[in-house]
């Protein structure tokens, strides 16, 4: 019987061994929604008005009817808008994107060359928030009521007001300009010939004001979860269980009332993957880091319809699996979540 | 030589927009060593507070005053570190839901082994044959398991053993089988019986079922809103009941026994608990008494002796 990988057996090797077949489902069950992404991302794109060769021959400062319409037929621009589709979509299952008429170049190798980019950054980000929100959210349930409770939700709300660019802008205001500490853009210093360790740490500096203003999109919403999560369960049975057995104090804040209450906050990792993917975007532009994000707008600029469907389809893959792995973190982390 | 003496106990819990609620109020009470009390009281009375109050784990909106004594050490005021010492060989508590006593997220080995002393395999083989003990096989199996493949009366088990891996003096069962099946209790309760008996348990027993109270206790300690009414050894208690309150719970029980008919209750207590934030000032079962008189409305009847034990009660006495 698939899906309770919790059960019986310790370690990581098991538990993936447990979840395989419920992973390869949700593998296959995903492939629809793909088809549906793109279909549904190739009208809308072809109701606007105008095409890559538009944009293009604008561009150009001239109105070269001819060329232009050369240019349709060696991209398939001048085909029914049906056979665009179904050629198109039969390319994307060969993992074919098309070839973008901007850069003239595979829309695969343009989207793979920015991804990692994005994905560190949502990742750190996701990494930072979670870690605040949860030890912010344990500090003022500790405190509830009292004036560090207080401070921490107050200091939520303003957080939670602030627009993410505005916060990435003020960061590089302070820490960038006026401080100097850190650098104001880029994913790493360019031309600089770091290697090694010492091109990681480049590029953790660069990503450091990145993370901390996308992080905080999302770290009052973890703490808030956490704090009610706290105060709701520390009435628990379990807990005064905990603490009648002489479990430490502080053991019991930790192992036994955090560690139930960061189910919730985990759970809307997951529930807020697209927002991750959209702040993301928004943050990279503030940043000038060279990830989907800058893809995307450069493509909406241009009307590169094949580079912006790619992008689409492989943003819908991210918050799939990004839904997936928090689906399979929350089956490690709660025996009673069974993986469907 | 009474291994718990609770003093002039009161606890009243505050909170922040809401009028002081005092939930015990000058309750006095020992228990030998080795003895089992009940105690008994409608919901609302108090006993869960009392339960806590002498396990030490009332929450910080709690304030109390008086004394409690387990084993010659104070509870009330003690730093957590005096109170952790006696979370092993001093008190152990159980309480009333087995669904929410246990941490969903840990498996039960660890729940029962996690304050034990030793290394991890001795303390591995200790959490197995405490599982022997309540009654569980198989515990090869239950000690990787986790609480929610248990069902409520192995679950109830459990808790038993955490509780006994503490190696208690002095245990605390806040109605231990009010959530569970007529049938898991019997059981449950027979356990109980057994073990404080193969143990030497000192047992506070929190009920309301007065079945159970014939059955395990020595001695009865009847609450009504937060104050102690009657205290007698259980004989007395059920064959002279001195107290308005206490006949009315004699009177309110069910039939029990192997040939009682399973007929509906016959006399029930009209009313209800009065306020308690704040209580009236005189004898606060006078709203729901037949025998009630203006000096009960004034005057708070003290717990006195009486001819079966101690009862708190201008007019004691048979059922007229
Ligand atoms: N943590 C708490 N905060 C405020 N009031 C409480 C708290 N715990 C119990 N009470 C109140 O104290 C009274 C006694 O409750 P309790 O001890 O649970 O009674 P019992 O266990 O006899 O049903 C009730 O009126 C209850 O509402
Ligand atoms: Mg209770």
């Amino acid at each position: 019987m698939a899906g309770s990988p919790g059960t019986g057996s310790r370690g990581l090797g098991s538990f993936l061994a447990a979840a395989w077949p419920v992973i390869r489902r949700r593998l296959l069950l995903a492939l629809p929604v793909l088809l549906l992404v793109a279909c549904g991302t190739f009208g809308l794109l072809h109701l606007a008005p105008g095409d890559a060769v538009d944009a293009m021959v604008i561009a150009g400062g001239g109105g070269d009817a001819a060329l232009a319409s050369e240019l349709r037929a060696r991209y398939g621009l001048d085909q029914p808008l049906l056979v665009q589709l179904s050629l198109y979509l039969l390319r994307l299952l060969q993992f074919d994107f098309g070839v973008s008429p901007v850069h003239n170049r595979p829309v695969l190798a343009l989207i793979t060359e920015r991804l990692p980019i994005s994905l560190l950054l949502m990742l750190t980000a996701t990494a930072f928030a979670v870690s605040l929100g949860v030890v912010l959210g344990v500090s003022a349930a500790a405190a509830a009521g009292r004036w560090r409770d207080r401070l921490i939700l107050a200091a939520a709300l303003v957080i939670y007001a602030m627009p993410s660019f505005w916060v990435g802008l003020m960061l590089i205001l302070v820490f960038a300009v006026t401080l100097g500490w850190l650098p104001v853009g880029g994913f790493e210093t360019a031309a600089s010939g770091l290697s090694g360790m010492a091109r990681v740490l480049d590029i953790a500096r660069h990503l450091i004001l990145p993370t901390l203003a996308l992080a905080l999109l999302f770290v009052s919403v973890h703490l808030r979860l956490m704090r009610a999560g706290m105060l709701d369960l520390a009435g628990a049975d379990f807990v005064r269980m905990a603490r009648a057995k002489g479990v430490p104090r502080r053991r019991v804040l930790w192992a036994h009332l955090a560690r139930n209450a960061v189910l919730p906050v985990i759970a809307m990792v997951g529930v807020q993957a697209s927002t991750l993917l959209g702040g993301a975007v928004v943050i990279e532009s503030v940043f000038s880091l060279p990830g989907l994000g800058r893809l995307a707008y450069d493509s909406v600029v241009a009307r590169d319809l094949a580079t912006l469907m790619g992008l689409v389809v492989v943003s819908a893959v991210i918050v799939l699996t990004v839904t997936l792995v928090v689906d399979l973190v929350m089956a490690a982390l709660d025996p009673r979540v069974r993986l469907r | 030589m009474s291994l718990l003496r609770v003093s002039n106990l009161s606890v009243v819990f505050t909170g922040r927009g809401r009028p002081p609620l005092v939930a015990l109020d000058d309750v006095s009470l020992t228990v030998a060593a080795g003895e089992t009390l009940a105690l008994v009281g409608e919901s609302g009375s108090g006993k869960s507070t009392l339960a806590l109050a002498i396990a030490g784990l009332l929450d910080t909106a709690a304030s109390v005053r008086g004394q409690i004594d387990v084993a010659g050490h104070g509870i009330v005021g003690a730093a957590p570190t005096a109170l952790q010492h006696l979370r092993r060989g001093g008190i152990a508590m159980v309480f009333q839901d087995p669904m929410s006593a246990l941490n969903p997220v840990h498996r039960i080995g660890d729940q029962i082994a996690e304050t034990m002393p030793g290394s991890r395999a001795e303390r591995r083989a200790a959490a197995s044959r405490l599982l022997h003990v309540v009654g569980l096989p198989d515990a090869e199996r239950l000690l990787e398991a986790w609480p929610h493949e248990l069902s409520g009366g192995m679950r109830q088990r459990v808790a038993l053993a955490i509780a006994l891996g503490q190696e208690p003096r002095l245990l605390i069962a806040d109605e231990p089988t009010t959530a569970l099946d007529v049938t898991i209790q019997a059981q449950i309760l027979r356990l109980l019986a057994d073990l404080q008996r193969d143990l030497g348990l000192t047992l506070l027993l929190v009920t309301h079922d007065l079945g159970v109270v014939a059955e395990l206790a020595d001695r009865v300690a009847v609450l009504y809103a937060g104050r102690l009414v009657e205290v007698a050894a259980v004989d007395a208690l059920f064959s002279t009941p001195q107290h308005p309150y206490t006949q009315g719970l004699l009177a309110a029980r069910p039939p029990f026994g192997p040939d009682a008919p399973m007929l509906p209750r016959l006399t029930e207590i009209p009313g209800g608990l009065p306020s308690l934030s704040p209580p009236p000032p005189g004898c606060r079962f006078a709203e729901r008494c037949a025998r009630v008189s203006q000096r009960c409305r004034e005057d708070m009847p003290e717990l006195r002796a009486s001819s079966a034990g101690l009862v708190a009660c201008h007019h004691p006495g048979a059922t007229p």
